[in-house]
């Protein structure tokens, strides 16, 4: 059945929607990643306009980590003190990414930014993620491992933050919070694969911890960026974000019990060759000229 | 005797002038239904039925055309080994809609009839009227340049389904009356349709007429639609408080379902271990009693 998303102006197969929704949901439980940069170039190759699929891809984000954040909040898995600071940049970011995607539609170079982004992102996840994979499989990781460097510690007018038991200057967690903030108007990301890795390795939180204080950030950031992208560029569509969650939640629930049956380095080989096989099809489009030089300018819609 | 001839060959000039005025502005009784076409969330094509009336032995034109709507484009150039934008330019002038049904191609028509009706093979005079405007310096494309944008944008709209040109099977009846049903595609923006039929036989318009139909976009998709584009701080905070309440309903369904599995498995362990406990009692009863 196709309907007419309102927003984004396209007509698109429900189904086809909701499957895309089930795919990133279906890899984001069995290999425990979000998933959103995933999902807005999919959801570009689908035919929904750039800027519409990254602001959606926001606001799905907000509903799809409502629930963790709940749940580690509860759990007293949250360091509040350190996370409000990274809200804090992250809200100043998304801000500050609204108006920069808000400028590069008027100049008509939004996708080609997006896309040249993506690309240099879903570089860096899928070789490190195969890198690393290929590391285990032939159980050389542990010494790279355990050596955490603790960067943010090295760096000068540290604070102490009890609940985690580190030390780290309050403007590194406000650049981290404002880097995640602009990636996250511009890209439709939700920031977790890039706040995960320095809280735990270059701040040294615990998992944990690093985790349910990701997730604050996460919201508040999506939370920001769906209000922001719905006031300045009019790209938010429910409807399609609404459709997305239906799908990755169940994606997620089916991914979570598969994964448990099937052995994970294996599994992160065939992830990272797929975020790399999604890296080259954006690159290709880059370089190579497509069907027609004149296109529906600012990304669309 | 000669001014009794001048007479009866006058009179029966008149009456064939008569004759084919009456047939040239003769109504061919368009009707189009449904008139207002009600747009909504899951709305996909519509089935519009076109009705009318031309003399027998014509032949059936309709065009189906709305208002022109101003597009901004962007032009991509290589730069490097990258394709950035070039320039961006809006055009004005081309409808969002146009289609016409023919039962005849429109290479059939003599091109005086063709422009009389606003027909042309390949778009050529909407490509015409179109006005390209570079949209950094305002000046007015003309030539190659504009064509290569009025070109791209009816291509982009032919690929949506939005610019038709085909023969369709219309079949008027004996005494000339049809009925044919189109297909309306549903992402056609909403406003008035402008329809018109032209019945032509030996060279000539025989027939003509035009009506209308509206296209209103109702219910969820209207009001998200005009919401977004309107009110966006309140329409920020329903996505936000859609998304938040989205969630926790998935989370709390989820859950139920988990716990559902839960439940079900202990309750099958418990009865799989009522059974084994009743096959020991039975066993070592029997063991007793021998």
């Amino acid at each position: 059945m196709n309907i007419l998303f309102p927003v984004a102006g396209v007509n698109l197969n429900i189904m086809l929607v909701f499957g895309l929704g089930g795919i990133v949901g279906l890899l984001s439980g069995l290999f425990g990643v979000g998933g959103g940069f995933l999902l807005t170039p999919l959801l570009m190759m689908a035919g929904v306009p750039p800027a519409v699929a990254a602001a959606s891809d926001s606001n799905q984000i907000v509903a799809a980590s409502i629930s963790g954040t709940m749940a580690h909040g509860r759990v007293g898995n949250v360091d509040w003190k350190l996370g409000l600071i990274m809200v804090a940049g992250g809200l100043a970011g998304g801000t500050a990414g609204t108006q920069l995607v808000h400028f590069l539609r008027a100049q008509g170079n939004f996708e080609f930014v997006l896309k040249v982004t993506y690309v240099i992102m879903l570089l860096v996840i899928g070789s490190s993620m195969f890198l690393e994979s290929i590391r285990t499989i032939f159980k050389k990781q542990a010494a790279g491992r355990k050596q955490r460097v603790k960067l943010f510690a090295l760096l000068p007018g540290k604070k102490y933050f009890p609940v985690s038991g580190v030390e780290c200057p309050v403007y590194a967690l406000f650049g981290l919070g404002l880097l995640v903030g602009i990636l996250s108007a511009l890209m439709g990301v939700g920031g977790g694969f890039i706040m995960l890795p320095v809280l735990i390795y270059m701040v040294g939180m615990p998992t944990a911890v690093a985790v349910g204080t990701s997730l604050i950030t996460v919201l508040f950031t999506a939370v920001s960026v769906t209000f922001s992208q719905s006031l300045v560029n009019h790209t938010v569509d429910i409807m399609l974000a609404m459709i997305l969650l239906l799908g990755s939640s169940m994606g997620a629930q089916i991914g979570v019990r598969v994964g448990r049956l099937l052995k994970g380095e294996q599994l992160r080989v065939i992830f990272s060759l797929i975020v790399l096989a999604v890296m080259i099809k954006l690159m290709h489009d880059l370089v190579v000229p497509g069907g027609s030089m004149i296109t529906l300018a600012g990304g669309g819609n | 005797m000669l001014k009794k001839i001048k007479v009866v060959i006058w009179s029966c000039v008149f009456c064939l002038v008569l004759q084919g005025a009456a047939l040239a502005g003769r109504q061919a009784d368009l009707q189009v239904t449904p008139d207002i076409i009600k747009s909504s969330f899951g709305s996909t094509q519509t089935d519009v039925k076109i009705t009318g009336y031309v003399p027998p032995g014509s032949q059936v034109f309709i065009k189906l055309v709305n208002a022109p709507k101003t597009v901004t484009l962007s032009e991509k150039g290589k730069q490097g080994i990258f394709w950035l934008n070039k320039e961006n330019v809006q055009i004005g002038g081309l409808p969002g809609f146009y289609t016409v049904l023919c039962t005849e191609p429109l290479g059939w028509l003599p091109d005086s009839l063709r422009a009389e009706m606003g027909l042309d093979k390949d778009y050529k005079s909407l490509m015409q009227t179109a006005v390209v405007t570079d949209a950094a310096s305002g000046k007015k494309l003309a030539g190659g340049e504009k064509m290569q944008f009025v070109q791209a944008l009816i291509s982009m709209y032919k690929q949506k389904g939005l610019y038709q040109e085909r023969i369709a099977y219309i079949n008027p009846e004996k005494d000339g009356s049809f009925s044919y049903h189109f297909l309306l595609p549903a992402n056609i923006s909403p406003g008035q349709v402008a329809v018109q039929v032209y019945g032509i036989k030996n060279g000539q318009i025989v027939a003509q007429d035009e009506n209308s139909m509206i296209i209103e976009k109702v219910g969820l998709a209207q009001w998200i639609g005009d919401m977004a584009n309107d009110q966006g701080f309140l329409y920020g905070i329903l996505a936000i408080l859609v998304a938040l309440a989205g969630g926790v309903s998935m989370d709390i369904l989820f859950g139920q379902i988990e716990a559902g599995i839960v439940n079900l498995r202990r309750k099958m362990e418990q009865e799989r271990e009522a059974a084994n406990n009743a096959d020991k009692k039975a066993k070592r009863e029997l063991t007793q009693h021998m």
